[in-house]
């Protein structure tokens, strides 16, 4: 279990993080999206233990990541901006994280290779951008680290490749319990990967939930009625949003959708409509709710 | 070790820096080649005879560890100035110490074989061409320049893990490696402008002394009058250099890896930096206004018209400098306004090296050593330079032996202890005295405390060297020291002789030297440059000399000893080597001479020649009074023509108890300006002539004038 606890994070006078806190929890996708300079990737290299924090302390299983290779060891760090050795092929940076990290596998190397058809001859340099992102995968992937960090994971790949990369995490995620930490300024990136999402926003984390019961807890109903109604009909249905327009209602509702449902079915309303919400519209919600603007902080996200 | 240096990285490592590594090696080894091309071919004889050079082995080494040191470390530690670079070295699962330490090995396993080749190649080329090679110096070389690597490298990776960006990272790492040095080295200049009455901040502690430093040494005097053999001051560069590998481990460890790409890890470092750049400029006005300080103000120092605009134009260009790297740096104006409390420090910095040295020396000099504080002394018979270089090859042996023999006797402690106190005296009356080629004496007053005693004035010197000499000679110890043969490694040369022949004298020489007495040793020593003149020149019908070409532990040394009758095998046997080759050529040089003797021709020309050991010039036979008297030489020196006419007509002979030697240097009949080299030869004498010989010889020693003091022209 990955554990932040009042992490400050300073450059200069910028404050990249401020007292963060957040817990991600074993055998789970955590998806962390925010807005760029938000502290999506120094959150994660601060995991990794590449940064240092001024304050707070980040821990692996109550072990602190910083200089401890034993921790280092268990965690796999793939960032946005992609770097290798020098002149260097997938062979040799194989014999290097080989060396390093202890439990690094082989046979797992020469399946993704085969897997994702790379030369593993061919210098990494003439690699396209796609390609060089499924080189670090593979590495990644074969150190068999009990936690995989992805910055901008998808960036760069195909579909095609992009759902050989989700299935394998899942994979891992499944079969040897590992703990996967993702990020991503695209919310809709990380809707059908995550188990777990966490909205970052000016250094801290300012919204957090399971996936499922995000999307299960809040829907939109569409709702008539032969006469003149008004909101106060729905009494005893929490709802995060109310618009009418002629006879017909629309609402954001959160609760339990089979007993919200059988509570406006006993209404008798003429029209009566459960539809799903993105994840994007649960957030926007979410987010007012929260008091927050959900296009201050996901710019990117909402044209 | 796992713990420390990780294997696997390791291999990364050098594998990155193969290309580098491998260039450095045959540069360095190839450098070898060049450097003996020009020392053979400069004197080829005396390069197979000479010793062992240092310098020549050192140079090659310490100009490529200056260039390719920090092309490895920044070869091997470039990511730390790139991010992504830095992101994905911190992300492995190793500790900054590992990290830091396996970099290390593996800069240090390339630098090694590139000087290891250069070693080896260096052995192989001397062994090749038949050169001596000390070995115990040829390893204090190797061993100076790996602490030399050690601390060059250290410098670098302090600058490195102090900085974020390549620039910042240069100069921070010239700066830890040479700044101390220079404000050290300028502290001793400073303080040692006029004393020399003290002994130099340099030998009491080794911190002051350049010599201590090897990797920075060239900033003080390009590797001259360098000692690679003192085991204290390779001590302490070890530890200094081991100390800076582990500052640089300690900066590495607190580096914060999202430096890179930012100059400077804190203000106080690019404070530092930046008044580096701005010292160098103010240092003209620190050495003038110390200057003043201890001499007065004096216009014919310098005029006021040019010292103003002197100042004023060092304040500028150093405050242009300043700003400049700061620009450079920071790229930013705005950070240049802020920057200007460091050029106010680095004005504060002048002040302290124009008041504190001068302050220091003060204090320094008034202190005279009383006789019971010294335990013993040391005569040191170097001009300036006040430890034996081993270097120049120019130490004599006596030189050696007298510089490392210890004096305690009562009487000579007094006549330092009241040298001393005249010393303060002299200084006390402001006297300025030229110093520079005095001898000093150094006084150990126990542990790490020693003192210098000069002797200043000309004639004060003389007599204290005259009881000087009295008490070398009453010190037995020093006296049996002096007259034992050279030890160490001796290799022997003489003019005329080939290399072997000169081998072969030079044993029989060491065979005869091995019977004689002290007194009679002494005697066979030419040596002229030592303080303790106590060989008095013998006069001999027989004079022929060898030099030694010594190395005895890790030092050089030269000697030449005469070679007459009292070294009967030696003597027989170089005359029978010289007369073999100098046969037909003296007895044309010396009819030639007879013959211009007697009807002087402009066309026959000599320098000088000789009959054992008097020396007769050829102003000498026949000046302008002379030619005014006489009608030839033969008339105004009659004795001179009478004994030449006889040795004309006399065989050779090889027996030193029947003969002289003559040698004659004439000049180049086509070219007046050149001389030709001394041709010597043995000629037999019966005991007639012997006796008139001896009783010529000594009649000119008698007059102790050399003479071409009585030519006036």
């Amino acid at each position: 279990m990955i554990t932040a606890s009042f992490v400050t994070k300073r450059f200069d006078d910028t404050v990249a993080l401020q007292k963060l806190n957040c817990t991600i929890p074993e055998g789970c996708v955590y998806g962390l999206v925010g807005s760029n300079g938000s502290g999506k990737s120094t959150l994660l290299r601060l995991i990794s233990g590449i940064y240092r924090p001024e304050e707070g302390k980040i821990t692996i299983d109550d072990q602190e990541v910083f200089d401890n290779p034993s921790v280092k060891n268990r965690i796999v760090f793939v960032p946005d901006e992609l770097y290798f050795l020098p002149h260097a092929n997938l062979r040799r940076m194989e014999q290097l994280y080989a060396s390093v990290y202890e439990r690094f596998s082989h046979e797992r190397f020469e399946t993704l290779l085969k897997e994702f058809s790379l030369n593993p001859d061919k210098p990494l340099n003439t690699f396209s951008k796609g390609m060089r992102r499924q080189a670090a995968t593979i590495l990644a992937l074969s150190c068999r680290a009990d936690y995989i960090l992805f910055d901008e994971t998808f960036d760069g790949l195909d579909p095609v490749m992009r759902n050989l990369v989700k299935n394998l995490l899942y994979n891992e995620v499944m079969e040897r319990k590992v703990t996967a930490v993702v990020t991503s300024h695209s919310l809709r990136e990380l809707e059908d990967t995550c188990d777990q999402l966490a909205l970052l926003h000016k250094g801290g984390i300012i919204f957090e939930s399971d996936v499922d019961h995000l999307k299960t807890s809040l829907f939109k109903v569409q709702i008539a009625f032969s006469d003149e109604y008004g909101k106060e009909r729905f009494d005893g249905v929490e709802m995060l949003s109310y618009d009418k327009h002629g006879s017909v209602a629309t609402m954001i509702v959160r609760g339990d959708r089979d007993e919200t449902e059988a509570k406006l079915k006993a209404l008798n309303p003429v029209l009566f409509e459960v539809l799903p919400l993105s994840l994007e519209e649960v957030f926007v919600y979410e987010m007012g709710q929260r008091g927050y603007e959900f296009s201050e902080v996901l710019k990117q996200e909402v044209k | 070790m796992k713990k420390l240096i990780h294997p696997g990285f390791f291999r990364e490592i050098f594998r990155q820096l193969r290309a580098k590594g491998l260039v450095a090696t045959f540069i360095l080894a190839g450098l070898n080649l060049v450097f003996f091309s020009i020392y053979l071919t400069r004197d080829p004889v005396k390069a197979s005879i000479g010793h062992f050079d240092a310098r020549l082995m050192a140079a090659p080494m310490l100009v490529m560890l200056y260039v390719f040191v920090p092309v490895m470390a920044f070869g091997a530690y470039r990511w730390l100035n790139r991010r992504v670079e830095s992101d994905f070295y911190h992300a492995i699962p190793l500790t900054r110490t590992q990290i830091y330490a396996t970099t290390s090995a593996a800069i240090f396993l390339w630098l090694l074989i590139a000087l290891g080749s250069y070693a080896v190649v260096h052995a192989i080329l001397r062994t090749a061409f038949g050169l001596p090679i000390n070995w115990l110096l040829f390893c204090c070389v190797f061993v100076n320049m790996l602490i030399a690597m050690v601390e060059i490298t250290a410098a670098f990776s302090i600058g490195l893990s102090l900085c974020g960006r390549g620039f910042t990272a240069f100069f921070q790492s010239v700066a830890v490696l040479f700044l101390p040095r220079i404000l050290l080295t300028a502290f001793w200049i400073l303080t040692e402008v006029d004393s020399g009455f003290t002994l130099p901040f340099s030998m009491i502690l080794p911190v002051f002394n350049p010599e201590y430093n090897i990797a920075a040494t060239p900033i003080h005097s390009l590797l001259y009058g360098i000692n690679f053999a003192n085991p204290l001051a390779m001590l302490w560069s070890l530890a200094y250099s081991v100390g800076l590998l582990l500052l640089g481990g300690a900066a590495f460890r607190k580096r914060k890896s999202e430096l890179a790409e930012i100059p400077y890890a804190s203000k106080f470092l690019q404070t530092a930096t930046r008044v580096m750049f701005g010292m160098p400029q103010l240092a003209a006005i620190t050495v003038i206004l110390n200057v003043w300080l201890r001499y007065g103000w004096e216009e014919d120092f310098m005029p006021r018209e040019i010292l103003i605009p002197l100042v004023l134009t060092s304040i500028l260009f150093s405050f242009i400098f300043y700003c400049l790297y700061e620009l450079i740096s920071s790229r930013k104006m705005k950070k240049v306004v802020k920057a200007m409390p460091g050029y106010v420090f680095c004005l504060a910095l002048s002040a302290f090296f124009i008041f504190v040295p001068y302050g220091v020396g003060k204090l320094r000099t008034l202190q005279p050593i009383d006789a019971e504080e010294i335990k013993s002394f040391k005569i040191n018979n170097e001009s300036t330079i006040l430890i034996p270089s081993n270097v120049s090859g120019s130490e004599t042996w006596t030189n050696y032996v007298l510089y490392h023999h210890a004096f305690n006797d009562k009487a000579a402690t007094a006549l330092i202890a009241n040298q001393s106190k005249e010393d303060c005296k002299e200084q006390q009356k402001g006297d300025e005295v030229n110093f520079t080629d005095m001898q000093r004496i150094i006084v150990n007053k126990g542990g790490l405390f020693k003192k210098m005693v000069n002797l200043p004035s000309y004639s004060g010197m003389l007599k204290t060297k005259d009881k000087l000499l009295k008490i070398c000679k009453n010190d037995a110890a020093f006296m049996k020291e002096l007259t034992a043969f050279p030890k160490g490694q001796v290799t022997y040369y003489a003019q005329s002789l080939t290399l072997a022949e000169a081998r072969e004298v030079g044993r029989l020489f060491r065979e005869d030297y091995e019977k004689l007495s002290d007194e009679e040793r002494l005697s066979l020593f030419t040596f002229n440059n030592s303080m303790i003149e106590m060989s008095e020149a013998a006069a001999s019908p027989v004079n022929l000399s060898i030099a030694l070409y010594g190395s005895y532990g890790a030092e050089n040394y030269t000697m030449s000893y005469r070679i007459n009758k009292m070294t009967p095998n030696a003597a027989q046997a170089m005359l029978g080597f010289l007369n073999a080759r100098n046969e037909k050529k003296v007895r044309k040089e010396l009819k030639a001479l007879v013959e211009w003797m007697e009807h002087p021709k402009d066309d026959f020309v000599f320098s000088s020649f000789s009959v054992g050991t008097r020396e007769v010039n050829q102003y000498n036979l026949w000046n302008y009074e002379d030619q005014r008297k006489f009608a030839t030489p033969k008339e105004a020196h009659p004795d001179e023509y009478k004994l030449l006419k006889a040795l004309s007509e006399a065989p050779f002979s090889d027996d030193p108890s029947h003969c002289v030697t003559f040698s004659i240097i004439s000049y180049d009949y086509s070219s007046i300006t050149t001389t030709t080299s001394r041709t010597t030869a043995g000629i037999a004498v019966d005991d007639t002539l012997l006796a008139y010989i001896e009783q010529w010889i000594a009649a000119y020693d008698a007059t102790e004038e050399f003479p071409l003091e009585v030519v006036d022209l």
